[in-house]
């Protein structure tokens, strides 16, 4: 059989693509090498799984398996035997140096386990929820999961010499709004946040209109020069935890401001070096270092946008685009560079610039939205429609680099869509008398739990205050427990939303639907799926219980989204594949995100487990 | 009233759990039942911290009304 190419398989990931803004864009001529890709081979929507959040939805796209099976349910839930949240998508457990210790909740094998195997290779790269990254016969790079120095999803910060001044009053994160103080040196002096309550020293010097960023007074070389408006390159800076471990991060600056002697200066999250990561990057350990000295240094937090940047006002727009376009062309590089000069059976590429466009800017683009401006819509409107642009360009170029002995799958997790009103769910159950708290703190409340019979955690998820179950539990199990179940169901279905006349809860799902078998405690009760158009209110998923009214308009930039949420059928993504083994023009028949794994692995011509729970679709 | 400025403060626990933990400390290295509970503490308190950090920086869970951020 010499001389038969083995079969391969490509992967784009283009998370959120929605199949209305595609076939809209697609009939604009704004998307030629998807177009030329759907004409050659087949389309279909791709219904995720529920709830429609990445991590969940991709977990299933990488294990074939739906999430009761995975053990990846939510970004956030109630922690068993306990009224708090916790995180959803991994566990944390204390480690050595007073750091913590990431473990993935998946309990079931990846495409690239299974393809190691069979003796075959694959590289799977910023896939969310897939981190920390396991070993394999190729290579994985975290997706979103991977934190930042400081074991967060992202947190940056401003430097300013005014810290107290009024122009901050609409930032939310106060926290973020960091001294630069003058010093006699003729220096500004600021103070960078490492791991474990660490600290490294931030110092620049105003020399004309410009800014010089250095490593220490002892040494004046500028480690970068910024002309206001101007970004660094990848700086580094050392923290020494409280044992004497040395840890290595790197950040972006931007000169955003000044006036006089007043300097405002942006700073990305303090990110794990690539060459040495405080937690676990890549698989092989040495794959990200290896891209570093090939490419240079790169954005390793798994959600490189600073959507709570934006969310806060810490930054401008411009800021958060710029910051934003530069992880992603980053992220392309290290796809073309591992594409090509390695060998693989599969290679999976995912990329966040559609769903971060969509979360952000959906208000810009839909004259309909509480929050869109026309200023703003004027430069702001095509944002989505950009990023759909730029992963066209991205399947071009790799299609190019590619023969045409390749299979090409371009699939998303979901789609997208617009939140004109917010939902606050424990607000609701507040004034229905299912939720008691005491008064509120400043906007918020904190539950009663001795007298609650009922919170909102996750996305969607209803946790009953059940005894014997729950530390102060009221509710009896077996009939009150169900009476319960049922009557939150029917009032919960029966809201309508006195601004439009609609009903803003489109379904009530009972643990056992959703989650087959799970043990009660460890996944909510009840689960809500909205009607389109709303979104569940912010801060509701951790539990809390907002002062503001149960419906309201959404004027933030969370704009769009599709974790509502909403149910599967409602938010699909979208489904292309074209290449050897696909029938040009063939019918899928309402394929699921279940049905890709083993659909790969037909592919490939590896054996499909019998564990899969999807089927494939060829 | 607790004494504030003190380094070391006491919490109680139950006589049974405490003898319990005596026992499952032998030949452990640890010195003393205190010293082992305060490990364990120590240790949830990392992970919990760890944790919060990460669920309220989520950018799905950040709040972008006027209300208060961090946790209630």
């Amino acid at each position: 059989m010499t001389g038969l190419k083995k079969p391969r398989v490509l992967v784009i990931g283009a998370d959120g693509a929605d199949p209305a803004v595609l076939q809209r864009l697609m009939g604009a001529g704004e998307l030629p090498n998807l177009a030329r890709l759907r004409a050659q081979g087949v389309y279909a929507p791709l219904i995720p799984t529920f709830p429609p959040v990445s991590p969940v939805v991709l977990t299933s796209f990488l294990t074939g398996v739906s999430p009761v099976r995975h053990g990846v349910r939510d970004f956030v839930t109630k922690a068993s035997g306990a009224y708090r949240p916790t995180l959803g998508m991994f566990d944390v457990t204390a480690g050595d140096h007073g750091l913590p210790v990431y473990r993935s909740r998946r309990r079931t094998l990846t495409l690239g386990q299974i393809l190691t195997a069979a003796g075959r290779r694959s590289f799977t790269l910023r896939v969310p929820g897939d981190f920390p990254p396991v070993p394999v016969n190729g290579g994985v790079l975290a997706g979103l999961g991977m934190p930042d120095l400081v074991g967060s999803f992202g947190t940056s910060a401003l430097y300013t010499t005014e810290p107290g001044a009024p122009r901050f009053a609409r930032v939310r994160a106060r926290s973020q709004i960091k001294p630069l103080r003058p010093a006699a040196d003729g220096c500004l002096h600021g103070s960078l946040e490492g791991p474990a309550r660490t600290n490294s020293s931030l110092t620049c010097r105003i020399v004309g209109d410009r800014l010089h960023v250095v490593a220490s007074l002892d040494d004046p070389t500028p480690l970068a020069i910024l002309s206001l408006g101007q970004w660094s390159d990848w700086l580094c800076a050392s923290f020494t935890l409280a044992d004497g471990m040395g840890v290595k991060g790197i950040y972006r600056l931007k000169f955003v401001r000044r006036v006089g002697e007043t300097v405002d200066l942006y700073c990305t999250p303090i990110q794990c070096a690539p060459s040495a990561p405080l937690y676990p990057l890549s698989s092989p350990p040495g794959l990200a270092s290896h891209l570093a000295d090939a490419l240079g240094l790169f954005a390793t937090l798994g959600l490189p946008a600073d959507q709570n940047g934006l969310q806060q006002n810490l930054i401008s727009p411009e800021t958060f685009l710029e910051a934003a376009d530069h992880a992603w062309d980053e992220q392309a590089a290290i796809v073309r560079h591992l594409l090509l000069h390695n060998e693989w059976d599969l290679f999976i590429a995912h990329y966040f610039s559609i769903d971060n466009a969509q979360h952000m800017f959906w208000r810009a683009m839909d004259a309909d939205h509480p929050g869109h401006e026309t200023a703003e819509a004027g430069r702001f409107g095509d944002e989505i429609a950009r990023a759909y642009r730029w992963v066209d360009r991205q399947v071009g170029e790799l299609l190019s680099l590619l023969g045409d002995d390749v299979t090409v799958i371009v699939a998303s997790d979901h789609g997208g869509g617009p939140i004109y009103r917010w939902f606050y769910l424990n607000a609701w159950l507040r004034k229905e008398g299912y939720l008691h708290a005491s008064p509120a703190r400043k906007g918020q409340a904190r539950v009663d739990w001795a007298r609650t019979r009922a919170c909102g955690f996750g996305t969607g998820g209803i946790f009953l205050n059940v005894r014997h179950r729950d530390l102060q539990g009221l509710v009896a199990p077996g009939d009150e427990y169900e009476a319960l179940r049922d009557k939150l169901a029917a009032r919960l279905s029966a809201i309508v939303d006195p601004k439009t006349g609609g009903r803003v809860v489109k379904a009530v799902l009972r643990a056992e639907e959703v989650y087959p078998g799970a043990r009660s405690g460890e996944v909510p009760d009840l689960l809500l799926a909205l009607s389109p158009g709303y979104g569940l209110g912010r801060g509701e998923a951790l539990g809390r219980v907002s002062s503001r009214p149960f419906l309201e308009a959404n004027h933030t930039w969370w704009s769009g989204g599709h974790e509502g949420p909403y149910l599967p059928q409602e938010i699909p993504g979208v489904l292309l594949m074209a290449g050897p083994g696909i029938p040009p023009g063939g019918h899928l028949d309402a394929p699921r995100i279940t049905d890709v794994a083993p659909t790969i692995l037909h592919l490939l011509g590896v054996d499909v487990p019998s564990h899969m729970e999807g089927r494939v679709l060829l | 009233m607790p004494d504030r400025k003190a380094k070391y403060t006491t919490i109680s626990i139950p006589r049974e759990l405490y003898r319990r933990v005596e026992d499952i400390i032998q030949d452990t290295g640890f010195r003393s039942s205190t010293e082992y509970i305060v490990y364990l503490v120590r240790q949830a308190v990392v992970a919990i911290e760890a944790d919060r950090q990460l669920i309220y920086s989520l950018p799905y869970t950040i709040s972008s009304t006027d209300e208060e951020q961090g946790e209630p």
